[in-house]
């Protein structure tokens, strides 16, 4: 039976952290500052990043990522490296890994701290890469005899709030769980209510991923399944209008689309539940994707409403709602009202 | 016959330590292998004083052929359970992980119109073929008593012992008759605790109440630590009123096979997380099964009342513990 990436088994084997000044393009006196062994871990240490991880990925900002084979970033290969060997030399593959975001990184990058750590889910190898953006003040200090990072000094940042937007990535092989995409990202930096682009230099120039499915597919799939839920509903004017609502919600000028947003936009509490559940079951993530109406431009533009005795009423354009009043009859019926001028017959 | 008094306190210091050492490794093993019957009693050990196995030997000795080697108490177990029907589960984890015999259930020899006390006694040794006794094999020889009671029970015997109840030769009738006046409601006590317990487990009025019965014995099971009994209430009843009531009943009807299903998930971030407890105290109280379930269930129930009434980062924590498979 083929392995879970099941996040729950996490566990961190392995952690090295390096520190990235800020700094202009071409400006060759400043040097990233890499730890030159690993970092200490405790017990505690490796749940708190454990924590971290998950919380990340849980996340709506979340989804899974395929190197993209196009990408010029070293990054897949190193860490695809890193995970063969076991982490033979993960001082040398994350210096590398460092050194490519130092390299990408121009003036206005805030100055970073990168902690790359190795691991396992299910006892197969896993590489996480998290990005951490610092306050001026918040300097680490790299002990001279061990050259190496305090980890624990990182974690005091993060829990004094020193630290600003990370941004975490997991990366598995493929061939150990028998599934097709390489990992998961999240990036704070995907601001979903200002409808920013889901895909952040981190995600593309850094770490040279794309997301896993097509965006046009993953758009597909959030309508299709939206509407089958939508249809398990019994009551045919909140259906209509839940129908109105999506296709609204699709048509909208932002590049993303997110189930949790249109739920908690749209739907009734008492459907709210319920509409997760059935996207969960059809293993469509509750998170954040790029959004591509390619393949249902033509079913979101017409909302049609057929009635048992033969008529219909067909909408162009948005907001069915205001334009069409329905209503439900005590004998079972529903009365809908059109109130404007008659524009043509045929 | 007569007893070599110097003999026995020689043998006695040499084995003295043993037990205590024995004692130890029992009294933690009970403790931590017990929760999974999803009971949490108070174990206790003590290795007999010198004197008393001198006196009782002497005693013995007046009865029948008996020495240093023939007493099977140098070393006991105490195991003090909340309800008497916990003692039934008791009985079978002994029987499962020690090699007994002798076993006295003392209520059973007692005749319907006697009253005694009553507790239950087993001469035990360790079982080597179980993991947590394979490295033990030079005590595999070594027997102790084990008595398991209820609180009752034990309140009954502490107090008798301080009336010297057992000396029954030196007590008036009628002060004896007040004696066991007493120890028959000790004795109803028990079965009223009881019968209470059973009632409120299936009392379907109190939500609240049920939940946290049907929960208790989970969270002993998984935490091994014992909980905040008012924490629990409170925020049960809160939690509660997240959910619509088909929700509610959802809850109730369906969390114990929730538990059931989710157990290997469930042990591991118990056994996980144990060095932090302290900074998670959520993840020892029962409610914490509630947070899952609903989380899995009833998402938005939890998530969009959550911060009116507990703090998001808590919220997350439960969340990030309770982390899922990417598929």
């Amino acid at each position: 039976m083929a392995k879970k990436v099941d996040l729950q088994t996490i566990s961190i084997e392995n952690v090295i952290v390096h520190d990235l000044p800020k700094h202009k393009k071409g400006e060759l006196s400043i040097l990233p500052n890499c730890s030159e062994k690993e970092s200490k871990l405790t017990d505690g240490l490796k749940l708190f990043f454990k924590d971290k991880v998950i919380q990340a990925l849980a996340s709506d900002k979340a989804f899974k990522v395929s190197f993209d084979p196009d990408n010029d970033s070293p990054v897949s290969y190193l860490v695809t490296d890193m995970l063969k060997s076991n982490c033979a030399d993960l001082v040398t593959s994350s210096t590398a890994i460092a050194k490519q975001l130092f390299e990408i990184q121009v003036g206005n990058n805030a100055s970073g701290i990168l902690v790359i750590m190795f691991g396992k889910i299910n006892s197969c190898g896993i590489c996480i890469i998290l990005k951490l953006e610092r306050d001026q003040g918040a300097q680490l200090k790299l002990d001279p005899k061990t050259r190496s990072y305090n980890i624990e000094e990182v974690k005091d940042l993060m829990l004094t709030q020193k630290t600003k937007i990370y941004k975490v990535a997991l990366f598995v092989l493929k061939a150990d769980f028998s599934v097709k995409f390489d990992g998961m990202v999240m990036d704070y930096q995907i601001d979903v209510k200002a409808k920013k682009e889901v895909v952040t230099f981190f995600i593309q120039k850094f770490l040279g991923c794309k997301p896993f499915e097509e965006p046009k597919i993953t758009t597909q799939k959030f309508y299709n399944y939206t509407r089958a839920y939508i249809f398990t509903i019994a009551d045919d004017i909140l259906k209509a209008k839940y129908l109105q609502d999506l296709n609204s919600y699709i048509q909208k000028n932002t590049t993303i689309i997110n189930p949790r947003e249109f739920a908690d936009d749209y739907l009734k509490s008492s459907h709210k539940n319920n509409y997760k559940n059935f996207l969960e079951e059809k293993k469509f993530r509750f998170s954040a994707s790029p959004k591509d109406i390619h393949l249902i431009n033509n079913k979101i533009k017409k909302f049609i409403v057929v009635f048992e005795n033969d008529v219909a009423i067909i909408s162009n354009k948005g907001n069915f709602d205001n334009k069409v009043k329905m209503e439900k009859l005590d004998n079972g019926l529903t009365r809908a009202v059109v109130t404007s001028k008659i524009k043509k017959l045929q | 016959m007569s007893i070599n008094i110097q003999e026995v306190a020689n043998l006695w210091k040499e084995d003295e330590p043993k037990y205590t050492e024995l004692g130890g490794l029992v009294a933690a093993f009970i403790k931590k292998e017990i929760a999974a019957y999803e009971i949490l009693p108070e174990v206790t050990h003590r290795p007999k004083e010198l004197l008393s196995i001198i006196k009782k030997i002497k005693k013995k000795q007046r009865e029948k052929q008996y020495n240093y080697d023939s007493l099977n108490d140098k070393l006991g177990i105490r195991i003090v359970c909340t309800f008497i029907e916990d003692l039934e589960k008791v009985d079978t984890f002994l029987k499962e992980n020690f090699n007994t015999k002798n076993i006295e259930y003392k209520k059973e020899a007692l005749d319907f119109d006697r009253l005694d006390y009553i507790s239950n006694h087993y001469d035990a040794s360790i079982k080597t073929e179980l993991k947590a006794f394979k490295s033990w094999d030079k005590y595999k020889d070594l027997v102790f008593e084990i008595q398991v009671r209820t609180l009752n029970q034990h309140a009954w015997s502490n107090t008798a012992h301080s009336l010297s109840y057992k000396q029954e030769a030196e007590i008036a009738p009628p002060l004896k008759r007040r004696v066991y006046r007493l120890l028959s409601l000790y004795e109803i006590a028990d079965d009223e605790f009881s019968a209470v317990n059973k009632a409120l487990l299936a009392h379907p009025d109190n939500r609240v109440y049920s939940l946290l019965r049907k929960l208790e014995g989970k969270i002993h099971k998984f935490a091994q630590v014992d909980f905040d009994r008012e924490t629990s209430l409170y925020t049960l009843k809160i939690l509660i009123n997240f959910l619509s009531e088909d929700e509610q009943q959802q809850l109730l009807r369906e969390i114990d096979e929730f538990i059931r299903i989710n157990e290997g998930k469930i042990q591991s971030i118990f056994v996980e997380n144990q060095i932090r407890y302290h900074e998670i105290p959520f993840l020892t109280q029962p409610e914490i099964f509630v947070v899952w379930f609903c989380l899995e269930k009833f998402f938005f129930s939890i998530d969009d009342n959550w911060e009116n009434e507990f703090d998001r980062s808590e919220l997350e924590q439960i969340q990030a513990l309770w982390a899922k498979t990417i598929e």
